[in-house]
């Protein structure tokens, strides 16, 4: 390394070679005990010292605890009751879906709810209904 | 859930995308105040600062869940969210020259003060605040963000030669602004 790099490094890194480009450290420790060298990072931890008194303010407590706040949170664990009750609860609102939907699907075509949810001549031509229809078995069970 | 000082930033990702309490507050503790001065001194203005600082923190929480160690450096990966947050705001002020712009701090020396720590705290501060914008960016992240000059130079989006020039201009606009310091005030 020469002493226009080291002087280089010095003036961009800063005085403390442990900071500079890993490549190059080995060969600037090797040459910091130069005088030249030794004026350059003096001149840099000069500067470095001042640079450090320029603090920010540490995060309030507010800050802190709004983004905590927003963190993901974990699922509640369920043990084996809950989870079969879990299950129970589920197959019961199935058969309950199931028996609703077989009496809306016996009095209540597609076309026929269509027609009851939009003003007569927004209700769709038979065409743009058709994928409707074609899904629509009056079972939802 | 455990949480040592060991913990990667992958491992605290990982399990505070999985709702972790103590991941959460860990991950929190290490990486907000960096962020929180990161913005600071990229925007000089705490409110605006915070407000980053909050949506990097709501990019973790939704990214965290998905997060795949190896594949970026965390830490970098939340620099690039956290300069990017700056960049908008910075260019929002641009393009309204009208608006309010955070006032800048006295940048001449304080003879009849004495130069406590705060003071030459404070003629640091306006002194980073009135260098050109990117040789400001270099040295936030390269001396006080403490990155690596490969990484600095990525986020930046220059070559490592350049954030070297970038550096040795801002560092050397600095000693000129505080030269009555420098020499003992």
């Amino acid at each position: 390394m020469t002493e226009e790099r080291f002087a280089a490094l010095a003036a961009a890194y800063g005085a403390d070679i442990g900071r500079w480009p890993e490549g190059e450290r080995e060969a600037a420790r090797r040459l910091a005990g130069d005088g030249a060298a030794m004026a350059a990072l003096e001149a840099e931890a000069a500067l470095d010292h001042l640079m450090w008194q320029a603090a920010t303010p540490a995060p309030g407590p507010a800050l802190s605890d709004a983004v905590i706040a927003m963190a993901p949170r974990a699922r509640p664990a369920r043990g084996p009751v809950l989870r079969w009750l879990t299950g129970i609860g589920v197959g019961a609102a199935l058969a309950a879906a199931g028996a609703t939907g077989a009496a809306v699907g016996a009095v209540l075509t597609p076309h026929a709810l269509i027609n009851a949810v939009l003003p007569a001549h927004a209700a769709p031509a038979a065409e743009e209904t058709m994928a409707f229809d074609s899904g629509w078995t009056g079972d939802a069970g | 859930m455990r949480t040592g000082v060991a913990d990667t930033d992958d491992e605290l990702v990982a399990r505070a995308g999985r709702g972790d309490p103590a991941a959460v507050r860990a991950l929190v503790a290490r990486k907000l105040p960096r962020i929180l001065a990161l913005a600071q001194r990229m925007l000089f203005d705490a409110a605006e600062a915070e407000d980053v600082a909050q949506e990097a923190f709501i990019r973790i929480w939704k990214h965290a869940p998905n997060w795949r160690p190896g594949e970026a450096k965390f830490d970098t990966w939340l620099h690039r969210v956290a300069l990017n947050l700056c960049y908008d705001r910075l260019r929002r002020r641009r393009e309204r020259p009208t608006a309010e712009t955070p006032e800048q701090e006295d940048t001449g020396p304080a003879p009849d003060r004495g130069l406590h720590a705060l003071d030459v705290g404070k003629r640091v501060n306006a002194s980073l605040q009135a260098l050109p914008p990117r040789q400001r960016e270099a040295i936030v992240l390269c001396h006080y963000q403490e990155l690596g000059n490969i990484e600095a130079a990525a986020l930046m989006q220059v070559s490592v030669e350049a954030l070297e020039s970038l550096l040795s201009r801002g560092r050397r606009a600095l000693r000129a602004a505080l030269a009555d310091l420098a020499d003992g005030g």
